[in-house]
């Protein structure tokens, strides 16, 4: 077993498909993404190298980079401060031992299965000036005044699409943290109860500290999420109006395959690696605590 | 008494709740069955006066829904195929064979659980135009397995290591090599992560837009997420067969939710534990 489990040959037929793939398309393509991002280039005539030269464009001159760079900040914050919150208020909720918990839980999680794609294009639709349920429905509640073409208004595009992420992956962070709470001993919250620990209590003192890691992992996910989105944003407003609600990966996207700019085009994913990873570390160093023992 | 207030005052916000998540796909649901006299202005709740099955019928056939569901599919299948392959095959390398660069395999595909997709986009769209293949299907099948590999490897080498190696020994006492241990043995007792992995990587392809927007030239080769970007443009005026256009996509995906919503949710948790 040994000596055929040592078998070179044997080892590189086990690897070799799968990490030849791997390495052809996705980690050699990240490395030279890295390498056009210093490079002046259209895709057709001679690159010519230019240092950083498309970093420095981008900090200095692309003013929509700035919009783009703040508008992934409020994905990032409205994530973990106002859709976090939810999500854990719903996995309260569908832990607590009732009939039909689980129907609900199915409930809350079902839109995060369903294509960013498809939720976007419903969602245009709800907001739709003309034919969409949401003005329909404000102007029979009597909030006429309310209506509006909530996509294509600068003060309104960007509230418009957060709350359809919100929408779409609150189920999400419930399902972890709900997985998390199925984890906390009940003999906890029966001590609790002994020293008068119950409802609110019970979740300030016991659920959320020992949820801590769960937490953590939420955060960090919804980071990167938050910084990495595109679908929605490119079905919904594509940027517009005005660049008032772009995003970095949005911008790649438009000046590489549209400008034909492939290397600023690369600078701006290369900018979006290390925000991420920079990121995800930071989080993660910030979140991380000694562990709780009780 | 005040128990029982709260009880039922947690009960209608949970309903309340519901509504908000499901209003959206009924208001959907009944769309794709209206024409456009009832749906604009009409009674946002109300069902359709009559059921108009011809939204479906012309999504499918003038919209050409029948065609992207079919790549859909395809696409779907054959990447499912390859990754479900490669990451067991991988993950038992990793995890059975004795060789030196265990630690750095890992490590890169831990690159491809951390770095964006988008990162590679440009320098893969000059890569497959290179190999001449922009305008089959395998130009985003290729990028496909490539992208889900490093989640589906992590998972099931997880799962591997917590697997006693008593089966494995006793078959190669009986005189198995590796190729049959691996086929006949592991993979049989692999089926929970691989199901994980499975629902993982077949919501991943079946929902993914942006290489297929970036990769994908010919109309004929379009997969679904991409098809009804582009006929929600053409169709601008009319709801209804669009609509019925989404719910067909989104078809299968319900079919397997009602199917396995525990097994689902539990690749969703495991994946997100790995991220």
């Amino acid at each position: 077993m040994e000596k055929a489990l040592s078998n070179k040959k044997m080892i590189a037929l086990f690897l070799a498909p799968g990490l030849i793939l791997f390495l052809i398309f996705y980690f050699v393509p990240i490395l030279i993404t890295a390498y056009y991002s210093f490079q002046d280039w259209d895709g057709i005539n001679p690159m010519k190298f230019i240092g950083v030269d498309n970093f420095t464009k981008m900090f200095t001159e692309d003013k929509s980079f700035w919009q783009a760079v703040w508008n992934s900040i409020v994905f990032l914050l409205v994530g973990i401060f106002i859709q976090l919150p939810i999500s854990f208020g719903l996995a309260l909720l569908v832990s607590r031992k009732i009939k039909g918990a689980t129907w609900f839980r199915n409930i809350y999680f079902f839109p995060v299965v369903m294509s960013t794609t498809m939720v976007s294009l419903l969602w245009v639709k709800i907001y739709d000036p003309n034919i969409g349920m949401l003005n329909t429905l404000l102007s029979v509640v009597g909030l006429s005044d309310w209506t509006q073409a909530w996509l294509g208004d600068t003060s309104t595009a960007l509230l418009s699409l957060l709350i359809v992420t919100i929408w779409h992956y609150v189920g999400y962070n419930m399902l972890i943290l709900f997985a998390g709470m199925q984890g906390i001993s009940e003999q906890y919250y029966e001590a609790a109860k002994l020293d008068g620990a119950v409802g609110f209590k019970a979740v300030r003192y016991i659920t959320l500290p020992l949820l801590s890691d769960v937490m953590r992992i939420c955060v960090v996910l919804n980071a990167i999420y938050a910084l990495k989105t595109f679908e929605s944003v490119y079905v919904m407003t594509n940027g517009g109006p005005l660049d008032s609600t772009t995003v970095i990966a949005l911008k790649m996207f438009q000046e590489a395959f549209l400008k034909q700019n492939f290397g600023y085009g690369s600078a701006l994913a290369i900018f979006m690696v290390l925000e991420c990873l920079i990121i995800a570390w930071v989080l993660n160093k910030v979140l991380t605590r000694d562990k709780i023992e009780y | 008494m005040f128990k029982k207030i709260k009880g039922t005052s947690m009960y209608t916000l949970m309903i309340l709740i519901a509504i908000l998540q499901l209003f959206p796909l009924y208001w959907l649901i009944t769309s794709a069955f209206k024409d456009n006299s009832e749906i604009i202005g009409g009674d946002v709740w109300a069902l359709p006066k009559t059921w108009r099955f011809n939204n479906f019928s012309e999504a499918w056939v003038s919209a050409k829904v029948n065609q992207y569901f079919f790549n859909s599919v395809l696409v779907t299948l054959i990447t499912l195929f390859f990754v479900l392959l490669f990451a067991s095959m991988m993950a038992y390398a990793l995890t059975r064979m004795r060789f030196k660069y265990n630690g750095v395999i890992l490590f890169i595909l831990l690159m491809g659980v951390m770095i964006p997709i988008h990162a590679t986009l440009i320098p893969l769209f000059m890569i497959l135009k290179n190999f001449g293949i922009l305008s089959s299907r395998l130009s985003i099948i290729l990028p496909y397995i490539a992208v889900n590999l490093p989640i589906g490897v992590y998972m099931l080498t997880a799962f591997m290591r917590t697997m006693p190696k008593e089966l494995e020994e006793a078959a190669f006492m009986d005189g198995c090599g590796v190729m049959k241990s691996f086929f006949k043995v592991v993979l049989p007792l692999l089926k929970p992560p691989l199901a994980s992995v499975a629902i993982f990587v077949f919501l991943a392809v079946w929902n993914e837009l942006l290489m297929a927007a970036t990769f994908i030239q010919k109309e004929s080769l379009r997969t679904l997420p991409l098809g009804l970007m582009n006929f929600s443009g053409q169709y601008s005026i009319s709801w209804g067969p669009l609509a019925a256009a989404m719910v067909i996509s989104t078809l299968p995906i319900l079919l397997a939710y009602t199917l396995f919503s525990e097994q689902m949710e539990k690749s969703f948790t495991a994946g997100a534990i790995l991220k």
